[in-house]
């Protein structure tokens, strides 16, 4: 009987995704794995049906490990979750150096996102700390949107005119989060350079429970010291975060995004900035 | 060469499925090579995602040794609270369904 016909190429070229998917996913989650990949320890030892053949490893041109992308924005997650469980500690707590600079490679290697807790000399009290739910700001006087504060941020309003909001100025409210610039120990010293540099800051946010990873900017100060809570997120950042535990608030990492030329767009971040789109959708 | 885990990855119905199609038998063994290093990268992400990170060494160490080790089944079952053998079931079922997807999808129309 004729066997019905396969693209065969179009398999393979699937098969090889896949198969670079699952491995870059190991290694960025267990590094320490290569060894047995290197060593052949991995090969040939499922298949007991079939006659094997001698084909070799070396002949599947596969990229190497440096130059792939991580295949969704579930394995990103994944990864950075799994590799923050390393380095956090059990509890809230303000970062060591060896801590923070841990965390901004990872941000790098999975995200390709340049982040840190210290920027230009600048740092906040602390950059792992527990975020609260905060309302929407109003970016011009009479933006009456529902759950919106009576008050304006700690910057003032966006734009005194309604006409004259700018889509970025709407990305900047929507993506907001309120960081404790009062209790900076040099704030009252400094106040007119700190106040510019954080004004519209960007920032990255990471949920270390699930790995999700959201770019907001610097628009409000706050939250108080009596609340327990270190930062404050829109509603949008908060509800990407998943911050749904009942008291609205959880843990999560906040570094400075270096964005000079401000390339790094706002909201979730779901893909590999360095590496581009991402080798495969969906499958998770 | 068999590795302690592989009574729980079957994958004689991928294996099968291929078989049922016409493919040169050069790219069919390439396609077997990859679906099973694809399976066994995910069964030691969940291995070592569960296995704590203290035990990763002496775990990596003897399976480089002797993977057909049950020592190696002793460990993850005495360190690991939750089913491991269900967790590898489950996610080798997963992986291989994605897999006979893509093997149904490649059919020439």
């Amino acid at each position: 009987m004729v066997k019905p016909a396969l693209n065969s190429e179009s398999l393979r070229q699937r098969l090889k995704i896949k198969h670079l998917s699952s491995q870059t996913l190991l290694f960025a989650h267990h590094p320490h794995v290569k060894r047995l990949i290197a060593s052949g320890v991995l090969a040939s030892s499922l298949l007991v049906g079939p006659a094997q053949s001698t084909i070799t490893h070396a002949s599947l041109p596969l990229p190497a490990m440096n130059d792939v992308a991580l295949v969704s924005s579930f394995d990103l997650h994944e990864a950075i979750k799994h590799q923050l469980v390393a380095v956090l500690p059990t509890t809230v707590q303000p970062l060591n150096e060896s801590q923070e600079s841990d965390i901004s490679k990872k941000l790098h290697d999975i995200y390709g996102l340049h982040a840190s807790a210290t920027l230009e000399g600048n740092k906040l009290n602390t950059s792992y700390g527990l975020i609260g739910l905060e309302q929407n700001l109003p970016r011009f006087p009479g933006d009456n949107r529902p759950n919106t504060t009576p008050g304006r941020g700690a910057w003032g309003y966006w734009t005194y005119s309604a006409r004259d909001l700018t889509e970025k100025m709407v990305q900047q409210e929507k993506y907001y989060v309120a960081v404790q610039t009062l209790y900076l120990p040099d704030w009252n010293t400094r106040l007119a350079y700190l106040r510019d540099w954080y004004k519209y800051r960007k920032v990255a946010l990471v949920n270390p429970k699930n790995g999700k990873i959201i770019v907001a900017v610097v628009a409000d100060s706050g939250p108080a010291a009596f609340t327990g809570k270190h930062f404050g997120g829109s509603p949008e950042v908060m509800n990407y975060l998943q911050m749904k535990d009942g008291k609205q608030r959880g843990p999560v990492v906040l570094f400075f995004v270096d964005d000079p030329s401000d390339e790094v767009p706002l909201g979730p971040l779901e893909k590999n900035l360095e590496k581009g789109p991402l080798l495969l959708a969906g499958g998770h | 060469m068999k590795v302690f885990y592989s009574h729980l990855v079957i994958v004689d119905d991928v294996i099968k499925e291929l078989s049922a199609w016409e493919i040169p038998d050069i790219e069919r063994d390439e396609m077997h090579k990859l679906i099973e290093e694809t399976l066994h990268h995910h069964t030691l992400n969940v291995i070592l995602n569960h296995l704590p990170a203290g035990r990763h060494q002496e775990f990596l160490d003897i399976f480089e040794k002797s993977p057909e080790s049950s020592e190696l089944m002793a460990i993850l079952k005495k360190e690991i609270q939750t089913d491991i053998e269900s967790a590898i079931k489950t996610q080798s079922e997963r992986i291989k369904k994605e897999i006979l997807l893509e093997i149904r999808r490649s059919k020439k129309s």
